[in-house]
């Protein structure tokens, strides 16, 4: 069981791979994101509208995500 | 704190390769499902699992050609439903029938929809290709829990738990250890969770199956598709290197059976080694080994929880992100 061959895809296909290209998959375009930053205990979060902030835990980081677009006045805008 | 069930939604119910001419019982949402194949065309039937008469269970009767006879008094029922015989009378009751569900069968899984047959669309399964692809060799299997269906649903948008539950099978330090990404796309509830380790250790189900003997890059990519699919796209390569790339599709379909009750479909599908059959067998065994870890540590925890005041609380932390949103995603699907 040693010696396997890989074929396929590349590793720049993984991400997102599958159901990301399928049609039937609904995509609405309001994608809200967390990034946890490598080296901290950050977690970076973007809503779809662009607005980011910064904070340490997942509950806070949904609440603001979810409240969009209140709360985001004091935040720095991304485009 | 049981999740709520999501109707108006496909539930996969059974593998295709499950579903023939022998009665197969399955319950979703609570649902007793009773399927089958025609003789006619080979497509599948899904119905209502009870007879109106006195409820007996049609799983345990028997086919008359596409019918089934119920094993109790002989009321028939055809592939709609619609009861056709009842025994010793010439009229058969207006209200002799039974439920049949929308059915699809994509990507070697047969899916059911739960409630009103006038919103099925079957547009709206998501998809898992690489399960019927011929350039993909897959395993599966399909385990009950004994827990409700949100801790499975915890447990897969988590991997960290591979580190400690599946230490020496599919975890290492580094998966606990290494940041996620979380994208969720909240209207069309679609989940993503990323984990890219560039440098880490080889678990065996890896280094057993590639041949990969040193460290490596492993990249874990899941879409959870709620309420029922969830994919972990999964590549590794030799660490420093771009290839050779193995991939791997390990598939889960979440499927609620009851309160405290859930089918747990299982599948692994490669695109290397695909000839060698001891690799096959490796990675059915050990995965099976894996989801095996997973049913013990749920009905534990469920056990646990179900002795706990109401109003428990629980702590969340950076590894909770996906799973935080999956939660919200369904209680929004079960409200709708």
């Amino acid at each position: 069981m040693t010696g396997a061959t890989a074929t396929g895809t590349t590793a720049g296909g993984a991400a997102g791979a599958g159901n990301a290209a399928d049609p039937s998959v609904p995509v609405t375009g309001l994608v809200n994101r967390i990034d946890w930053e490598p080296g901290s205990d950050l977690l970076r979060g973007t809503c779809h509208c662009g607005a980011r902030r910064t904070c340490d835990g997942p509950v806070e980081m949904w609440a603001w995500l979810l409240a969009h677009p209140r709360g985001h006045g004091n935040d720095d805008l991304d485009g | 704190m049981a999740t709520a069930f999501a109707r108006n939604q496909w539930y996969v119910t059974a593998y295709a390769g499950e579903v023939g001419r022998d009665l197969l019982g399955r319950t979703v949402l609570g649902e007793p499902i009773v399927l089958y194949r025609t003789e006619e065309d080979g497509s599948v039937v899904a119905l209502s699992d009870r007879c109106v008469h006195r409820r007996f269970p049609l799983s345990a009767s028997r086919l008359d050609g596409d019918r089934i006879v119920c094993g109790y008094h002989g009321f028939t029922y055809d592939t709609s439903g619609a009861c056709v015989y009842v025994p010793g009378q010439q009229r058969i009751p207006r209200t002799a029938r039974v439920t049949a569900y929308p059915v699809a069968e994509i990507d070697s899984l047969v899916w059911v929809w739960i409630g009103d047959p006038q919103l099925a669309d079957e547009k709206l399964i998501p998809r898992a290709p690489h399960l019927a692809d011929p350039e993909m060799v897959s395993v599966r299997g399909m385990e009950p829990i004994d827990c409700d269906y949100g801790l499975l649903v915890d447990n897969l948008l988590d991997l960290s738990h591979e580190t400690y539950l599946h230490g020496g099978y599919i975890g290492t330090p580094e998966v606990a250890e290494t940041p996620i990404s979380t994208e969720v796309d909240e209207a069309a509830g679609v989940v993503r969770v990323s984990r890219h380790m560039m440098d880490a250790a080889c678990p065996p189900f890896y280094s057993r199956s590639t041949g990969i003997e040193g460290r490596i890059t492993r990249l874990q990519d899941i879409e959870y598709f709620a309420p029922c699919l969830y994919l972990l796209h999964s590549r590794i390569m030799p660490v420093g290197r771009t290839e050779p790339v193995f991939r791997t599709e390990i598939t889960y379909a979440i499927t609620p059976a009851g309160p405290g009750k859930v089918y747990d479909f299982w599948a692994v599908s490669r695109d290397f080694a695909r000839e060698d059959d001891e690799v096959t067998k490796f990675l059915h065994d050990f995965n099976h080994t894996v989801v095996m870890q997973d049913v013990d540590a749920l009905n534990l925890l469920q056990k646990a929880l179900d002795g706990e005041p109401a109003g428990y609380q629980e702590l969340s932390i950076n590894i909770d992100t996906g799973g935080l949103a999956a939660r919200r995603i369904l209680a929004r699907l079960a409200a709708a």
